[in-house]
């Protein structure tokens, strides 16, 4: 017997990295030498082990926090193009304006997302910096509709957006998150809409797109009993944003010195999850309105659902209600009127 | 279903939902080059992440010479590398005590796939090698990657691969030798894993298939 062959020329013969000739004695060799063929061995024993580390599925909580920059960086492309349609059309969107600090850039809007829209994806303007999205409190970006009726409409950095309440006396447009501060009581559904405290637009997927709910935070407290009249007060006093509505694009106020941090919470439940939950729960079909209230004394958000044959859907569900998990609490159908 | 290169197509007219569907379709697949290449989940998003927007803003520049999925995992690839860099260039106390702090705490950071005593042993030899062999071992072995595919993947000649795979295997022989194939003697210990896997090794050594 000559000598024996290096592991590093053993895995060149396995890899077949190696010449004919070597590769014959090789193999010859190894067919006579117990120590060399247990070398060879021991590297597919490697190998083995490298194919035994088990494989996982990407942890939701990652897959969502790319797919929500990747729903940015989309955001941020269709507004390259959003910017220029709406100062070109200035004329024909009369309250459209963009905000002061050139953030109305950042919000899509949704009549000119259509899919035939030109893109401008490296277009960025100046002074645009990359999103770097790592917290799941990310707020969605939103599409903004026609949302003027009946307040104002502060544009806040980063895409979130609110609608100060003038249902009664002057707006409540508060800056940062909008979930009521200190203890709040509850009050009957039925006097819902002078107690919504701000309202605003929550991204959900719809049939390959994204449309906005109408979100609302109201200091309701649903019960069994109430649920069906506190919707249809709630259904009846809020502002549609209907996605068929023609309108301004991009509705700016008065109180356009907005320092606002973005819109990232609505009550207890952040407006990316929110994102997620009302995809999940609305699996198709239009949402009417989100409220972000309580139900018997807990935290929920009340989904209504565009109705069918003259029928509303409400689905009552809780805080952790998610992309993929429904966290329902009760259904309701509830006949148009 | 729409094909990979459809769906880019619509991306690239402006479907701002095209490039989210295509990372949905192969997001399995292009983690787990990541996490086996980085071992830490934070920061196998974060180089998937950066990934996924550059290939978001490169799409146009795709030209269809090799298969989307490849095109996605070479920039999978590089930003895993970039990332490796980089963090050789930080000190490494600091990522390894954060790593150290998350597991006491019961933090769910650390990749399962590397909480079992022989999965950790492998991935703590597998990071000793030089960053090459490391890719090329994770593309070939660990997710058994053809060959022509991994090179296309790796921008390399096939014959670059099979040598950068055979010399970490050498490599690891020696750090590895005491450990059997699982199949052998752990699958008891390491529960259903192995059993339910669609990861089992195999008996022999397969390379010169590959």
């Amino acid at each position: 017997m000559i000598g024996h062959f290096s592991a590093d020329e053993l895995a060149s013969y396995r890899a077949g990295t190696t010449s004919a000739t070597r590769a014959s004695k090789i193999a010859a060799h190894l067919a006579g030498c117990v120590r060399c063929a247990g070398v060879d061995a021991s590297l597919a024993n490697v190998s083995a082990l490298l194919a035994s580390v088990p494989a996982q599925p990407m942890p939701d909580r990652l897959t969502d926090r790319v797919s929500a920059a990747l729903a940015a960086e989309s955001t941020h492309r269709a507004t390259a193009v959003t910017a220029a349609a709406v100062s070109a059309s200035a004329g024909t969107a009369p309250a459209a304006a963009a905000s002061p600090t050139g953030q109305a850039g950042r919000l899509r809007t949704a009549g000119a997302t259509s899919q035939g829209a030109p893109t401008a994806a490296d277009a960025a303007p100046p002074g645009y910096h990359r999103w770097r999205l790592r917290m799941p409190e990310w707020s969605s970006p939103l599409v903004l509709r026609s949302l003027a009726a009946t307040g104002v409409l502060v544009l806040l950095a980063g895409g979130g957006f609110l609608l100060a309440s003038a249902h009664h006396g002057q707006g409540t447009a508060t800056s940062g998150p909008i979930a009521a501060r200190g203890p709040r009581k509850a009050v009957n559904p039925g006097d819902h809409s002078a107690n919504v405290s701000a309202s605003g637009g929550v991204r959900y997927r719809y049939k390959g797109t994204y449309l906005v709910a109408n979100t609302i935070q109201s200091r309701a407290n649903y019960t069994v009993g109430d649920l069906a009249s506190g919707v249809r007060a709630v259904v009846a006093s809020t502002p549609a944003i209907s996605p068929a509505t023609p309108g301004p694009q991009v509705t700016s106020g008065t109180n356009s010195n907005s320092t606002a941090a973005p819109l990232v919470r609505i009550g207890g439940i952040s407006a990316s999850q929110l994102t997620g939950c009302l995809s999940n729960i609305a699996s198709g079909r239009a949402v009417l309105l989100a409220d972000v209230a309580h139900y018997l004394g807990k935290p929920a958000v009340i989904i209504v659902l565009k109705p069918v044959s003259a029928v509303f859907d409400v689905i009552v569900v809780g805080l952790a209600c998610t992309a993929t998990k429904a966290d329902a609490i009760t259904r309701l159908s509830l006949p148009k009127s | 279903m729409e094909s990979d290169a459809e769906l880019l197509r619509r991306h690239v007219n402006g479907d701002p939902d095209a490039f989210g569907e295509l990372f949905l379709r192969h997001k399995d697949r292009l983690w787990a080059v990541a996490i086996r290449t980085l071992g830490d989940p934070e920061d196998a998003a974060d180089a998937l992440q950066d990934a996924m927007i550059s290939a978001f803003r490169r799409a146009d520049s795709f030209r269809g010479d090799s298969a989307v999925t490849t095109w996605l995992h070479r920039i999978v690839v590089n930003a895993c590398l970039d990332k490796m860099r980089r963090r050789t260039a930080r000190p490494e106390v600091g990522a390894s005590d954060d790593h150290l702090l998350d597991a006491a705490a019961g933090e769910a950071s650390v990749d399962p796939a590397t909480r079992s005593d022989v999965s950790l042993e492998v991935m703590a030899a597998l990071r000793q090698l030089p960053r090459d062999q490391q890719v090329a071992l994770v593309l070939v072995d660990m997710l058994d990657y053809p060959v022509a595919e991994a090179a296309q993947v790796l921008g390399v000649a096939e014959g670059t691969v099979k040598s950068r795979c055979a010399r970490g295997r050498a490599r690891l022989l020696p750090k590895l030798a005491h450990l059997r194939q699982p199949s052998q003697d752990s699958t008891a210990r390491r529960g259903n894993r192995f059993a339910a896997g669609s990861v089992l090794p195999a008996q022999e050594g397969s390379d010169e298939a590959r």
